[in-house]
């Protein structure tokens, strides 16, 4: 029976790699990186843990659990804001998340690069808010989230996607395979907007132990996006731990940039730190754009 | 700028912050180990012989070459399965990957130092402990190895990596195997040809072990007398190896409990030694061992407990060094306090040479070190000891295990008495692991000889605590004064307040009543660590009244348990462990010709009590077990047997 749904899980993902020629970019609480770390990992958090990688990969809710709240800062006109909570519930791992982005908006509505420019049309809010459960299955994990879209702009009506993740240990490595935001379009008055949907492969390394007090993780995740482009990713962190327990972590990512001949453009690389005490993370990324502004994030783990 | 300098500081400020400062205890050892008095050679000396070595074990060790392709004896494998295994199915598959062979088929390797000579020499077995499988803990006891070899001991390290990594209960394979590594040695020293034909001591054989191994070494000592495996009677033995000797290095003590039962040990001679900076093994554990082996066949047997202050868990194994935490000990561990290297193997050598030379050759004159170990002051590395030691003529008069009666001994005929105690309770010694306990009694007696009041000077007379020796035990035992009065004894850092003055019994009633009422008593300030020295009085007295005292403070130091701090984390301590500090008891022997010698009135024929003065410090608590009367071999004090 669970190999079965595994088995169905798989087909409906390849389903949707299938579907994915037709799509566009989204509402931008579901296009724009949702914490801290998976910004300044460049996106390549598919494999990755902790209570973020709910919006990443929900299969791997499982491997830390805990709360998150993050904050972005685009530019002076824009900004976001997103929670999510991981616990177990028996043999499940169950979580909530949501974002809401908060931008000043031309019709049809703006790149992401473009929130750090100045605008002076009306305020928009897009909103996304969800479900996640996982559980593991003859050592794979399978997890799904449920979510709820609204690009609250010309009377758009909110519609309902689905995101469905495996991941599986591979010696040292964290595999996780996602299809993200499969669902309906967001109908507005003069256009219709396709949701960002996504099929992503990532892996994460263990903590590399490279001395006494210094540690380094290595992330990876090439995604299937938008029309078939193909977008690879990587990063790398350093992590120092001069005392058990207390951790300061830098982090570099690059990643391929659709559109970056357009002005503005997001920034292939990204940057960010993370300080970090016991169960407490206080993460950073600084992500610059090319042509525009500059997009800073906040964000707090509690595991 | 100014911002990113600001963000640098507390940076800076909070890692301190989080860090440990260094704390360690005065060495004492300037004052303490100034005489010697032990004339014979230093055990830690390189004997006269040389030294060679070979290896046994396979011959088709996929990952170790020399058990592999360089084998002088090829031994069989042996079928473990109801003794260990994986812990779950995915480690099983693991590790056997990993070694090429499963439990029903474990190797029987080792590396073997021997002398170069005609033999026979007696045989030392040592096994490692627990530690990363696929960084082999067997080569590091090579220093041991040559050591021993040269003074003519054969040395085998075994290889039991294979049962190292993610296991647990798994130390009754551990032991077994030692067990069946003897099996093969006897089959090397009856072979009709090789190097170690008739070379070995068959008759004179001990175990040695490291954490996990140190455990293992108990249990092999107990396997050994044994016809079936206590858990699994299916399972028969047939060792009766002539194992004189067992030596625990910072073993851990009940992973495996036969029919779940303590290991009960008796009749051998035991050592254990272990570090107040132990990062993995973090109490003496190896003392609730110690405790449990008896002596029952009347003869000569002794065991010893030495704790090293600044040892670490790992050091005295080669390989393992500082990393009591694996890899990542620097951030978990505070490695600063450990006392270096190779003083602490300096130490193994003279007290495991010791050991083994007493145990396997007869050679008497390293006992005292082992009754007293300032005896031996020029050979241990200059740190501070305590030291547990108990031989086979002991005979207690209060274990303190007994009974709930305070007032009784060990036998019912002792009796037990006081004077002016703040704190008389009996209890169980306590490990510093949080509900861990070192397996014995104790009684713990806290005096204050100053009489509350304006007057700080004021003194009433000396608390005491007395054993009374009823006239049946002291004829049965023969007390003279060669006999030793023996006890175990730590001062805590606890004191009682000022004992209240004595009622005036010539005031009336009235007079009391219309007493103007005493001011409230001021708040007592924040207890700080009392640093004081303590010192007491030991007091024989006999049938005729004589009583004689002598200062504890000449039989050895007398000192408090010292904070430790072994983790870096501050308050990480303090968050781990039942306390801070590791109870752990000295031990005393006192000849009653030393009394004599004070006063030749007193005659040890007749003695009636034995008291505890508290006449030495005004204030304070001690903690006090395994009182008893040794007719102690006269070589423990460095006399002719």
């Amino acid at each position: 029976m669970s190999r079965q749904i595994l088995l169905t899980g798989l087909a409906v993902m390849a389903l949707a790699s299938a579907q994915l020629a037709a799509q566009q970019r989204g509402p931008h609480s579901l296009s724009g990186a949702a914490s801290a770390r998976i910004a300044g990992l460049g996106g390549a958090f598919s494999g990755g843990r902790g209570p973020d990688v709910v919006f990443a990969n929900p299969s791997q809710i499982g491997l830390e659990r805990g709360l998150f709240a993050g904050y972005a800062r685009y530019g002076s006109t824009s900004s976001a804001a997103s929670l999510a909570s991981t616990t177990a519930l028996g043999g499940l791992s169950v979580g909530v998340f949501g974002q809401r982005v908060t931008y000043r908006a031309e019709l049809p509505p703006v790149s992401l690069a473009a929130l750090t420019t100045e605008g002076d049309a009306s305020t928009v809010q897009s909103l996304t808010a969800g479900v996640t459960a996982a559980l593991t299955v003859f050592g794979f994990r399978v997890g799904t989230s449920l979510k709820y879209v609204e690009e609250r702009i010309e009377g758009a009506a909110g519609v309902a996607a689905i995101d469905l993740g495996v991941g599986r240990n591979v010696g040292p490595l964290s595999l996780g395979l996602v299809a993200q935001n499969l669902g309906s379009t967001i109908d507005v008055r003069y256009y219709r907007l396709e949701l960002p949907t996504r099929i992503a492969l990532g892996a994460a390394s263990r903590r590399l132990f490279l001395g006494d007090y210094f540690d380094a993780q290595l992330y990876g995740t090439v995604a299937r996006e938008g029309e078939g482009e193909i977008v690879p990713s990587a990063a790398a962190e350093l992590i120092y731990e001069p005392v058990a327990g207390w951790t300061a972590a830098v982090r570099v990512s690059g990643r391929r940039v659709l559109d970056g001949s357009q002005r503005p453009a997001l920034s292939p690389i990204v940057v960010g730190g993370t300080f970090g005490l016991d169960r407490f993370s206080l993460d950073y990324a600084f992500e610059p754009t090319r042509g525009g502004g500059t997009v800073h994030r906040l964000g707090v783990r509690i595991r | 700028m100014i911002g990113r300098w600001v963000a640098g500081a507390a940076l800076a400020a909070s890692i301190a912050g989080c860090i440990q400062p260094l704390r360690l205890a005065t060495n004492d050892a300037p004052t303490v180990l100034v005489r010697q008095e032990l004339a014979a050679p230093n055990p830690a000396l390189a004997g006269t012989l040389a030294v060679r070595s070979l290896y046994y074990g396979s011959g088709k060790d996929k990952r170790r070459a020399e058990y592999r392709d360089s084998v002088t004896y090829r031994t069989p494998v042996v079928d473990g399965t109801k003794l260990a295994g994986p812990p779950n199915k995915d480690q099983g598959k693991v590790r056997k990957k990993f070694w090429g062979f499963g439990f029903d088929s474990l190797p029987i390797n080792g590396r073997v130092w021997y002398p170069d000579g005609p033999g026979p020499y007696p045989l030392v077995l040592i096994v490692h402990g627990n530690h990363q499988m696929d960084d082999y803990s067997d080569p590091g006891y090579e220093y041991l190895g040559r050591h021993l070899a040269s003074r003519g001991f054969i040395l085998a390290s075994v290889d039991q990596n294979f049962l190292n990594g993610w296991m647990n209960s798994e130390n009754d394979a551990r032991g077994w195997m030692l067990l069946k590594h003897l099996e093969q040695w006897r089959r090397f020293n009856d072979s009709t040809e090789g190097p170690l034909r008739g070379k070995v001591d068959l008759g004179n054989i001990a175990l040695m072990g490291h954490s996990r191994g140190g455990e293992a070494v108990a249990v092999a000592g107990a396997f050994n007398r044994l016809s079936h495996y206590p858990d699994d009677a299916t399972v028969k033995f047939n060792f009766g190896f002539a194992i004189k000797g067992l030596v625990a290095i910072a073993p851990i003590d009940g992973q495996y409990e036969p029919s779940r039962r303590p290991t009960p040990l008796e009749n051998l001679n035991y050592l254990v030694i272990h570090g107040s900076h132990d990062g993995d093994v973090s109490a003496f554990s190896g003392l609730r061992q110690y405790q449990r082996i008896a002596f029952t066949d009347g003869k000569p047997w002794f065991k010893s407990a030495i704790w090293m202050y600044r040892a670490n868990h790992g050091q005295w194994n080669t390989g393992w060094g500082d990393k009591d935490s694996g890899r990542l000990s620097p951030r978990y561990l505070d490695l600063r306090g450990l006392i270096d290297p190779e003083s602490q193997r300096e130490f193994a050598r003279v007290a495991i040479t010791a050991f083994l030379e007493t145990s396997l050759r007869g050679r008497h004159e390293y006992l005292p070190l082992f009754r007293d170990h300032r005896v031996a002051a020029d050979w241990w590395p200059k740190t501070m000891y305590w030291t547990r030691f108990e031989e086979s003529g002991f005979r207690p008069l209060a274990r303190y295990t007994e009974d709930i009666d305070v007032t009784t001994g060990a036998i019912s005929s002792v009796r037990i008495t006081d004077d002016s105690l703040a704190v008389w309770r009996e209890s169980k010694v306590p490990l510093r692991w949080r509900n861990n306990w070192q397996d014995f009694g104790a009684v713990w007696l806290g005096w204050n000889n100053r009489i509350a009041g304006d007057d700080t000077t004021k003194r009433g007379r000396p608390a005491s605590y007395t054993i009374i020796v009823p006239d049946s035990v002291r004829r049965a035992w023969q007390v003279r004064g060669a006999t030793a009065l023996v006890f175990s004894l730590s001062p805590i850092d606890e004191t009682p307040g000022p004992r209240k003055a004595a009622k005036d019994t010539t005031k009336s009633d009235s007079a009391a009543k219309t007493a103007k009422p005493a001011k409230p008593a001021p708040k007592p300030p924040k207890a700080k660590p009392d640093s004081t020295p303590v010192d007491l009085s030991i007091v024989a007295v006999d049938g005729n009244g004589t009583a004689v005292s002598l200062p504890l403070s000449r039989y050895g130091a007398i000192r408090k348990p010292p904070e430790l701090t072994v983790l870096r984390r501050k308050g990480a301590d303090k968050r781990s462990f039942g306390a801070l500090t590791e109870l752990i008891l000295q031990t005393y022997a006192i000849r009653l010709s030393d009394f004599v010698a004070a006063d030749a009135r007193f005659d040890p024929a007749t003695l009636r009590e034995v008291r505890w003065l508290f006449d030495r410090t005004v204030a304070g608590t001690v903690v006090l077990s395994d009182v008893g009367l040794s007719d102690m071999d006269p070589a423990f004090f460095g006399g002719a047997r």
